[in-house]
């Protein structure tokens, strides 16, 4: 027997979908050629020409990949790019965003401020920094359960440092031109901590948290 | 609007017609839906691999069927289709147009008559 899904992957060349959604097509259109093999030689017809049977429905690879890329076509991409990048980058900068006003808002209370003394913003930062951890994992989490690709994994579980590293080189700089306070000008070297503490740190423990949720999901079930 | 163009959409939209009837009695993987047309139009309709799966993709898309996995008699896995709320609306409606389409054909040129 035919290993009809690498002949299918063979005569189609490039299929551009979704992992999740290129596995499914393949084994369906891999199915379709088995079951026209099996009903040609149930006609009597020897393994040979069942074989040339099932292949003439797919001698048209070219033209099959493209009617399936306009079947999927844009409102699909569009879908998936919302689905597997904005709306993860999303939740991770808003659980990011809240656990930082969350842990601003508990070192602001009187206790917290005697019990963790001047070193509470320290706390705050540390702790803030250690939850990017979960943050990342929750980003790259989503993004791979609806067939995200490896670089929107990467970018939803990375937004909320790619935000303040947004934040860092433009608005700052903008927002102290439009006041004309030229004290980042002359002090440089203090925007470059900033971002180097509010951007990189935490892009690398967001990426520590997505690092199990960057290999590729496990196969579903097919024919 | 070219000839290619209203023979591709005619086809398209006989293939419709036909899908959407035939998943209208009960649910039915690709093969198979190809296989019935084929067999109760006494060939006039025929779906090959090529022509069915791209309009059974747009057909999932627009939310007209939806398709799971299942083992067919054989105990193979297979993608079967049935259809959707939004899919049974539209056969009526689909229905329609095409009597009225055949209506206007008729009248036009007698083919029933012919």
């Amino acid at each position: 027997m035919p290993d009809w899904k690498k002949l299918v992957e063979e005569r189609l060349g490039s299929l551009n979908l979704p992992p999740s959604a290129k596995q499914e097509t393949l084994a369906e259109l891999a199915a379709h050629l088995e079951d026209v093999y099996e009903a040609a030689q149930a006609r009597g017809l020897d393994a040979t020409a069942s074989l040339e049977l099932a292949l003439q429905e797919i001698q048209d690879g070219p033209v099959l990949l493209a009617n399936i890329h306009r079947a999927h076509a844009e409102e699909d991409l569009m879908n998936l790019r919302t689905r597997s990048l904005w709306l993860p980058a999303l939740a991770s900068l808003f659980a990011s965003s809240l656990f930082l006003f969350a842990l601003t808002e508990i070192s602001l209370q009187p206790r917290m401020l005697v019990r963790l003394n001047s070193s509470a913003a320290h706390w705050v930062y540390t702790l803030w920094i250690v939850g990017q951890i979960a943050f990342g994992a929750l980003g790259a989490f989503l993004s791979r359960r609806v067939g995200g690709s490896r670089p929107a994994r990467v970018v939803a579980a990375t937004f909320p440092a790619i935000v303040m590293l947004a934040s860092c080189a433009i608005v700052i700089p903008v927002s102290a031109l439009m006041q004309h306070n030229d004290f980042i000008f002359h002090e440089p070297g203090r925007l470059w901590w900033g971002a180097f503490l509010w951007a990189v740190v935490p892009a690398v423990t967001l990426l520590l948290g997505a690092t199990p949720f960057l290999q590729p999901e496990p196969a579903k079930r097919h024919a | 609007m070219t000839a290619k163009r209203i023979r591709s959409q005619i086809a398209r939209g006989s293939g419709e017609l036909a899908i959407l009837s035939l998943l209208a009695e009960q649910p039915l993987y690709g093969f198979e839906i190809a296989r019935q047309i084929g067999e109760r139009t006494g060939g006039a309709l025929q779906f090959t691999l090529a022509s069915l799966y791209p309009l059974l993709y747009e057909m999932e898309k627009r939310g007209w069927v939806e398709a799971h996995w299942e083992s067919n008699d054989a105990g193979r896995d297979r993608r079967y289709y049935s259809l959707t709320r939004s899919g049974k609306k539209q056969l009526a409606p689909l229905r329609e147009e095409w009597r009225a389409f055949f209506h206007a054909l008729d009248a036009l040129t007698g083919v029933n008559h012919a």
